[in-house]
């Protein structure tokens, strides 16, 4: 067995493998008890089983359950008690006052001003210059299709030569040794730095292999240069709208990080943990609601009903 | 760097590369890390017979590689639409969770239309949008991402244009629908990438995971203290990605006296709702905003089925017929 025919056939197992492990992981895993786990026992005894039923109509049993019943109070679901809902009222309030901009910043309203009126100044130019965008957009989508096709189409022809260097390669691994060698010893080089995540070293090494630098990256789209021409340039009034959008969505991040903001200074003021400040204002959201549609509010206790009762039109004014 | 990618001269190095990378190594212990244990609890489906217990805290699956055959049986599919189909299921879990109904919408996004609306008062000082506020012509429509005051949190693109920033978290998902109308779904670091975000024209962020792409829970929902609160049960209500690209939507509602009483915040915790979405048949979901934020609606033969929330959202994914 000559040297060459013993690492062509070791190769080739090596792929058989890569082929086998790349097959076994590809193929679909559909087991008629899908999840993992242990969860579903395949042959569930029938006794134990209806146990379970049993077990489960007894907990299920509607005369047990009581809708009404406010809920379990623990450490983040806290009962609602007339100094609980004082202490919310005032990290509300506080909040509030972040949203009017008394800390010196922008108000959320004058924010929400500055923003609708640069999506409305963009939606004009958009309307008042409608057929200039149209024609715009119908000369881009051209040229994108045209760039589309000669950039495919340079592709093609880099693939075609590459293909073409990879078999007088190969062949040239077949008849020299020492050609051969090299392109293993810089493979074993390139698994190592590969390993190591150096995207620098494994690059240097191909270049190295490849005795010069790869075509430069954007040698298609020079290409496209070419046969099409460059993009468009974009009416002014265009240009103009989307600097007006640009403007808008920052105004939008702006509300939210205001708004963020006065939602962290509410959780701060109320002395709350932020779990229990969160979860006594989505309560007090519901409580409110229920009142507002005069449906009898679920899931409080007698006592959070009548504190809640007791400030319901101040937490009204600052919610 | 893909290999595709490489030219071709230094192929016969790289055919050596993949080799050498497929070469076996030893395997890892197949230890698994003893962690902390999720609180106890069940879950159990009404399969029209009698209660069947599918789901315990002390024995949750890490992974789901496809639907539980009891509760995706326990779904009578009906059609509201080419493209869209809905049910319910009962449920009965544990504490406030013993009596839960699950809404569940099947929706195949290449047959149907998908679109974001958003919906704020006159100020814009509130979200404003409720179920009642649904297009007319919406097959089905339901409040996603979440938000903190008046704006959605996260990446938000209406109509092919960005609206909002993403936000950035290490459980957030955003699902994209682009011009051909396929899903995406990317994951938190993956939205930097501007390909991924080529196309666009809606797209909304949310948070937490609840399966990644393979259906695996993701560890901070396996065990307490890891940053999710894996004890605290509320409505809930998500979306999770079916193998063949169609869409599930999940709400659950509390179930003790019907829906007269349905948008009381009382249900499943996120360990559980994540295992509905797992047992339904998702390969990756995402909650949305539950609570008393929750709300649905779907027009079929019948007429309009409306499950609605206590809170106004400032955005809904609505289903409309493909024009």
């Amino acid at each position: 067995m000559s040297y060459a025919y013993s690492t062509s056939a070791r190769t080739l197992s090596r792929r058989g493998i890569a082929v086998a492990v790349v097959a076994s992981l590809a193929v679909p895993f559909c087991g008629a008890y899908a999840q993992l786990g242990g969860l579903v026992k395949k042959a569930k005894d029938r006794v134990v089983e209806q146990q379970v039923a049993n077990q489960v109509e007894k907990r299920v049993n509607p005369v047990a359950s009581n809708p009404g019943a406010p809920p379990k109070f623990d450490d983040v679901t806290l009962e609602l008690t007339n100094d609980r809902i004082a202490q919310i009222i005032h990290g509300l309030s506080a909040g509030r006052a972040v949203l009017d901009g008394t800390n010196g910043s922008p108000s959320r309203a004058t924010l929400i001003a500055q923003r609708d009126d640069a999506a409305r100044q963009s939606a004009d130019l958009s309307q008042k210059n409608a057929k200039a965008f149209e024609a715009y957009n119908e000369k881009r989508d051209a040229s994108q299709r045209c760039r589309n096709d000669a950039i495919h189409a340079s592709r093609e022809k880099r693939q075609q030569a590459n293909d073409q260097r990879a078999k007088e390669l190969q062949a040239k691994a077949m008849s020299d040794p020492a050609f051969r060698e090299k392109a293993v010893a810089m493979a074993q080089k390139m698994a190592v730095a590969q390993q190591k995540g150096d995207t620098a070293e494994v690059r240097r090494l191909m270049i190295e292999l490849n005795g010069g630098a790869p075509e430069s990256d954007n040698v298609d789209s020079l290409a496209a240069d070419k046969v099409c021409g460059s993009l468009p340039p974009q009416p002014a009034a265009m240009v103009q709208s989307q600097k007006l959008d640009a403007q808008a969505n920052k105004l939008s991040d702006a509300i939210r990080q205001l708004e963020q903001q006065a939602a962290e200074t509410e959780v701060k003021e109320s002395k709350l943990t932020e779990r229990q400040y969160q979860m006594a204002r989505e309560r007090i959201e519901a409580y409110l609601s229920a009142m507002k549609y005069n449906s009898e509010p679920g899931g409080f206790s007698a006592g959070e009903r009548q504190a809640l009762g007791a400030r319901r039109a101040d937490l009204e004014k600052v919610m | 760097m893909p290999l595709g990618a490489l030219p071709g001269a230094i192929r016969i190095a790289a055919i050596a590369f993949v080799a050498i990378a497929a070469t076996p190594l030893r395997p890892a212990p197949d230890r698994v890390p003893p962690r902390a244990a999720l609180p106890p609890s069940s879950l159990a489906v009404w399969t029209g017979k009698a209660w069947r217990e599918w789901w315990r805290s002390d024995d949750a699956p890490d992974r789901w590689r496809g639907p539980h055959d009891a509760v995706a049986d326990a779904v009578r599919w009906r059609t509201a639409a080419n493209g869209v189909e809905w049910g319910e299921l009962r449920l009965a879990g544990t504490g406030e969770a013993r009596r839960l109904r699950a809404v569940v919408v099947r929706i195949d996004p290449r047959v149907v239309r998908l679109r974001l609306d958003t919906a704020f008062t006159a100020g814009g000082e509130r979200a404003a949008w409720t179920v009642d506020d649904a297009r007319p012509d919406a097959i089905m429509a339901v409040n996603v991402g979440q938000f903190v005051r008046t704006l959605p949190w996260g990446w938000v693109v209406l109509d092919g244009h960005q609206f909002l920033a993403p936000g950035s978290g290490p459980l957030a998902t955003a699902v994209a629908v682009d011009s051909s109308g396929t899903v995406r779904w990317i994951g938190p670091d993956s939205l930097k990438d501007a390909n991924l975000r080529r196309g666009v024209v809606a797209a909304f962020q949310s948070y937490p995971t609840l399966l990644t792409a393979d259906g695996e829970i993701p560890p901070p929902l396996r065990e307490p203290g890891r940053g999710i609160d894996v004890e605290h049960r509320d409505a809930r209500l998500g979306i999770g990605a079916l193998p063949n690209g169609r869409l599930l939507i999940v709400l659950t509602r509390f179930d003790a006296f019907g829906e007269t009483l349905g948008s009381i915040p009382f249900g499943p915790t996120i360990p559980e709702f994540a295992a509905l979405m797992g047992a339904l048949g998702a390969r990756q979901a995402v909650a949305l905003d539950g609570g008393i934020s929750g709300q649905m609606l779907v027009r079929d033969a019948d007429g309009t089925h409306t499950w609605r929330g206590l809170r106004k959202v400032p955005m809904a994914l609505v289903v409309l017929k493909k024009s």
